[in-house]
């Protein structure tokens, strides 16, 4: 009889993890769907309808929200998001002792998510290009100043960046502050970029040095300028003199979208007791990108764009940085749903085998994450003389053949002033 | 033994549902009362500020060299006051404040700012269309100000785990329009300790 029951269970289980209780990838990636081909709008209602009422998702439902309405051009309404994510990560960064348990007796998802670190950090950075198409350009300067807390804060809780995650941010403060004419706070975050850049050992944008070159220039810091002068090897450069009767363009590319999680699991059965053991992790699943380079044309000049953030790798390897952590909760869990099944077993055989069903049922990895962001960041910056300009970017596939062409027309160029422009794209064949 | 588990669920649910139920709850304040809910730069800063800088800005000697000089009372314009802190500031609050505190005193005159000028002008302009002879308003009479107040807002925030610590320091000053020269500099500093629960349940 009992043997019978033990079966039955088994396959009831089995079933139940196959079918049931769709993980966070899962239930987004009809989100996503729509998101992919170019309907904003009906992603929009996906997500509200999925994730409107859920508590503990709050945090990645408006961090998904405010991209979803930044791709809509909804720059108000993305911020009003962007700003609750914002709002919501702080209160819920505190501890919470009924989560921290809840998450040990039954899984990880039930954890508030606060966001991995790059994406906090990205946050400012996505309000701050808000403002920025909105024309508020002291507006993010104020997200940037907030970012810089915010890294402070960071580095005091001991999160530590993993490869160049904060070389774009602290770039993109330094183009900020530039544009801002304030010389001194620009070369600052420079500096910390390109030490961001040189510590993870990814290739220091050439422009971020000639900028440093030039501001050290400019600010008469001549022991730098030699050492920047010796390292990089470039002895020619616009100064700063120059560089003032011009304009600038910054463009930026945010290229298709951020791996997704998925759930690894291990299963396994006691055959003395007959306990079902399951152990699951979360691991992520890369959407490659489909493009070679990304080109932008002004008056027949042609510019090769540069990845400054590798969203993709820092995903993943914020991942591995936590790799022992989860698996260490997971085993943790493993554990305690094993014993609290074994005592209940010894009462009464059919509880104890409900309680280790509903152990293994329950069992899932939190695959959460921000995967509406880019799968990397690429940007040019062209100094431009005063005037309208045309411009186009061009999306150059694997073999060779532009797969996409946009046109920006009557691009305003002001002198000493920086134009920024952001353009994303989804490929139709991403995968989910 | 099952009992014992069905008591303890319906327990748990009702604790639950007593304390996620509580309904929405709103009570009148007076708006001169100090209320700090999140530890940013609120309402009563930025009356405490202009407040301050205003009582300053009127018992300084440039007013009475002014009036002495002239026989009239200054006219003054409010022009750029830029945030350059760390957070999102209403800066028409606070440049209402001003505006209302320095035309109550009496001691100065003003005139409309750049923005609001333009939308006087053009009811003037359709005024030359479509208003009587007798209540039209013709161009070129404005006022033309004698001092520009102009002013930031900057701020200086140190954290340390959860508690921060914020300073907020705000710059006005009253430039002569005729010559550019700075007639008074005012400043007024705040000092905040915002302190979060290191726990929540």
């Amino acid at each position: 009889m009992l043997t019978r029951l033990r079966k039955l269970t088994i396959v009831v289980t089995t079933c139940l993890i196959v079918s049931g209780c769709a993980s966070h990838s899962q239930k987004f990636s009809a989100v996503e769907k729509h998101l992919i081909e170019h309907h904003a709008g009906l992603a929009l209602k996906e997500l509200d309808e999925r994730y409107g009422k859920s508590s503990s998702d709050i945090v990645l439902y408006y961090l998904n929200k405010g991209l979803i309405l930044r791709i809509n051009e909804e720059y108000k309404k993305s911020n009003r998001a962007l700003e609750n994510a914002k709002k919501f990560i702080d209160e819920l960064e505190t501890l919470s002792l009924s989560e921290q348990t809840t998450s040990l007796t039954i899984n990880d998802s039930t954890l508030s998510y606060t966001g991995e670190r790059y994406e906090k950090i990205l946050l400012y950075v996505y309000k701050a290009l808000n403002y920025i198409d909105l024309g508020k350009l002291d507006d993010a300067r104020v997200e940037i100043l907030q970012m810089d807390v915010k890294f402070r804060k960071l580095l005091d809780d001991n999160q530590k960046p993993v490869l160049s995650e904060d070389g774009f941010p602290r770039y993109f403060s330094g183009l900020i502050y530039e544009a801002n004419q304030e010389w001194s706070n620009a070369l600052i975050s420079y500096r910390q970029a390109y030490e961001s850049y040189k510590r993870s050992a990814a290739k220091v944008p050439e422009q971020l040095k000639t900028s440093l070159l030039r501001l050290t220039e400019h600010l008469a810091l001549f022991d730098e300028l030699e050492n920047h002068k010796k390292t990089f090897g470039i002895s020619t450069w616009t100064n700063q003199q120059a560089f003032s009767e011009l304009g600038e363009l910054v463009f930026i590319f945010h290229n298709g979208l951020a791996p997704v999680k998925y759930e690894l699991s291990a299963h396994t059965l006691n055959p003395q007791t007959g306990h079902m053991i399951r152990i699951t992790t979360p691991a992520y699943k890369p959407r490659p990108s489909i493009i070679k380079a990304a080109k932008i044309s002004i008056n027949d000049n042609h510019y090769t764009l540069k990845i400054v953030e590798d969203v993709n790798s820092i995903a993943i390897k914020t991942l591995e940085s936590r790799s022992a952590e989860i698996a260490a909760r997971a085993l943790a869990r493993a554990v305690l749903k094993y014993n609290a099944s074994k005592q209940a077993g010894r009462k009464d055989d059919a509880l104890g085998l409900l309680i280790n069903l509903a152990g293994v049922v329950t069992e899932q990895a939190d695959t959460r994450s921000w995967s509406t962001l880019p799968y990397d960041i690429q940007m040019k910056r062209v100094a431009l003389p005063p005037g309208k300009y045309d411009l186009t970017i061009e999306l150059i596939g694997n073999h060779g053949r532009i797969i996409n062409k946009y046109i920006f027309s009557d691009v305003t160029i002001t002198k000493q002033q920086k134009t920024f422009i952001s353009y994303r794209w989804i490929p139709l064949y991403t995968t989910q | 033994m099952m009992n014992r588990y069905v008591t303890a669920i319906i327990i748990l649910t009702s604790i639950l549902f007593f304390t996620n139920g509580c309904t929405t709850k709103v009570s009148r304040i007076d708006t001169k009362e100090v209320t700090d809910l999140s530890g940013q730069w609120n309402d009563t800063d930025s009356r405490f500020v202009s407040e301050e800088m205003i009582s300053d800005v009127l018992n300084r000697p440039w007013l009475s060299q002014f009036k002495s000089s002239q026989n009239r009372a200054p006219v003054l314009i409010v022009g750029g006051i830029r945030n350059l802190s760390h957070e999102h500031i209403n800066l028409n609050t606070f440049v209402g404040d001003m505006e209302r505190e320095l035309i109550n005193s009496g001691k100065v005159e003003f005139v409309a700012s750049s923005t609001e000028r333009s939308d006087i002008r053009d009811e003037r302009k359709d005024m030359d269309l479509h208003a009587s002879e007798e209540t039209r308003k013709a161009m070129g009479r404005e006022t033309g100000a004698d001092f520009m107040l102009k002013g930031q807002i900057n701020t200086i925030f140190d954290v340390k785990s959860d508690d921060q610590i914020k300073y907020y320091q705000v710059d006005l000053t009253l430039i002569s329009l005729a010559d550019n020269k700075k007639v008074w500099v005012g400043q007024k500093k705040i000092k905040k300790l915002v302190e979060k629960k290191k726990l929540r349940f």
